[in-house]
């Protein structure tokens, strides 16, 4: 038997069924999503890319998972999944502040079991070095004023009580999905 | 008799959102119910735990709702939209997909239970129950003097619907038959479900300001005194982010955002600091103190 070439268009159509090639390219989806208002962003676009074995070099990161795209798609094409699936497999190589921003999110539930607010947010902060990183960070600056006066932030972390179930849990999860995490 | 509910403030709830889970906790004890929280839970995962990996939310969540089983639970309150949108997604996986279920129990290292599966709720729905809407109707003790309100639910309330166990997810109407039993006007508007860009507030800022943009210049349009949330995120975004918004694109709003259970307990006679309306950054005091809610 001929083996199916493993095309990024092969590997998602069985890792998430086969729903994307119901997609019509009616563009719905990008006309519903809320970030392709403000950026470059183009669901319809990643979809047709896929589809047509293109290279897919699009920011998947822009997109915010708010399920509007496939909540309107005529064909229940599940485009959240299978950004999810673009979104999982460019954590596994070095990345961009997305990659960062996941990762010390985290490595703190990991640590903690819970999340750590003040020492995610300073690791995050501190290991992107971005331009776009920095001219954020000192726009916030102006938040910390806020939450020092308000209380609002949590500077010593809550650590569950039995954090090595938790760390069992993510080995595991490498183990059997076979991800970097 | 039914059994006290759980509870699973989660992370936001606990760190930078507390307004939001104080507000909760007094608003249930207010209305005579006892959370029962569940004990030692982990973090949901959020947002950075689906994009990188297909398997870990889903262990968290099972993780916490085996923990919930010990307890005894059986409906599990879960005011954070993005914990409740997890647990819904990791029983809706596990229980359509035999080959998700097998990895998961081989990661959890325990078979799981069927029969018992935890009703997950959100307090949106709770609220409306009909004998908790009769006892908040029955115990008003201040009401607005013309205050109009629009309802911001965000995405994951009702997306995706067929996880989320809904049909109209573009209208849902929970808030707006809270704020009319509690005598508030509420207009309609354009952005009910619409997103605020969420937590690529942290990541791209940017993004999320010109999102909130929309929302906010809408609110104001259509004369809303403010928009009442259920939502940390959405509260971050509308609130906390508001003073930048106003800079970016050289607009003012100084429009209050106060959460549902807020908005409640408000009118149930609680105070402003027990629900933590201090804590927000746009001032609500003096739209409160003009309706006659403070
Ligand atoms: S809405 Fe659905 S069918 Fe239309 S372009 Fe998008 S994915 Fe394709
Ligand atoms: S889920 Fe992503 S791609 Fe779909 S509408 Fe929302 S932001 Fe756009």
């Amino acid at each position: 038997m001929k083996k199916r070439k493993m095309t990024l268009k092969n590997k998602i159509i069985e890792e998430t069924g086969g729903g994307i090639l119901k997609c019509f390219n009616c563009g719905i989806c990008a006309g519903s999503c809320p970030t392709a208002r403000v950026s470059n962003h183009n669901p319809r676009k990643i979809i047709r890319k896929i589809l047509l074995n293109r290279e897919v070099n699009d920011d998947v990161w822009l997109c915010a998972n708010c399920f509007m795209c496939s909540a309107r798609c005529p064909n229940g094409v599940d485009i959240p999944k299978i950004i999810d699936y673009l979104k999982v497999k460019a954590m596994q190589k070095r990345g961009n502040h997305n990659v960062i921003f996941n990762k010390s999110f985290l490595r703190s539930v990991e640590m903690f079991g819970r999340l750590y607010e003040a020492g995610f947010l300073a690791e995050f902060k501190m290991r992107d070095v971005s331009i776009r990183a920095v001219k954020g960070a000192i726009n916030d600056i102006s938040l910390v004023p806020h939450f020092l006066l308000k209380g609002k932030i949590g500077f010593f972390p809550h650590k569950v009580k039995n954090p090595d179930e938790i760390k069992k849990i993510f080995k595991k999860v490498r183990e059997v999905e076979k991800i970097k995490l | 008799m039914e059994n006290n509910p759980g509870y699973y403030p989660g992370c936001s709830l606990t760190g930078s959102s507390r307004e939001y889970g104080k507000s909760t906790e007094k608003l249930y004890e207010a209305l005579g119910i006892t959370l029962q929280e569940i004990e030692d839970w982990v973090c949901c995962g959020a947002t950075p735990g689906h994009s990188s990996s297909h398997l870990l939310p889903d262990a968290l969540a099972l993780k916490n709702l085996s923990q919930a089983k010990k307890q005894g639970i059986e409906k599990l309150i879960t005011p954070c939209m993005a914990c409740y949108s997890r647990f819904k997604f990791a029983q809706y996986n596990v229980s359509r997909d035999p080959g998700i279920r097998e990895k998961l129990e081989e990661i959890l290292g325990e078979k799981y239970d069927d029969e018992n599966e935890i009703d997950i709720v959100h307090p949106l729905d709770n609220l409306n129950e009909l004998v908790i809407l009769n006892k908040i109707k029955k115990n008003i003790k201040k009401i607005p003097e013309d205050l109009k309100a629009v309802c911001y639910y965000g995405c994951v309330f009702t997306r995706p619907p067929e996880v989320m166990g809904v049909s109209d997810y573009e209208n849902p109407c929970q808030m707006e038959r809270l704020l009319d039993a509690a005598g508030i006007e509420t207009v309609e508007w354009n952005y009910k479900t619409k997103c605020c860009g969420a937590a690529l507030s942290i990541s791209d800022t940017e993004i999320a300001l010109d999102l909130c943009k929309e929302i906010l210049s809408d609110a104001k349009s259509r004369g809303a005194d403010m928009i009442v949330v259920a939502c940390p995120l959405c509260h971050v975004n509308l609130d906390l982010r508001q003073g930048q918004i106003e800079r970016k694109h050289n607009l003012k709003f100084k429009i209050p955002v106060l959460y549902i259970t807020q908005v409640i307990g408000l009118v149930l006679g609680l105070s402003v600091e027990d629900l933590g309306i201090d804590k927000h950054f746009v001032d609500a005091s003096k739209l409160l103190k003009e309706k006659r809610l403070m």
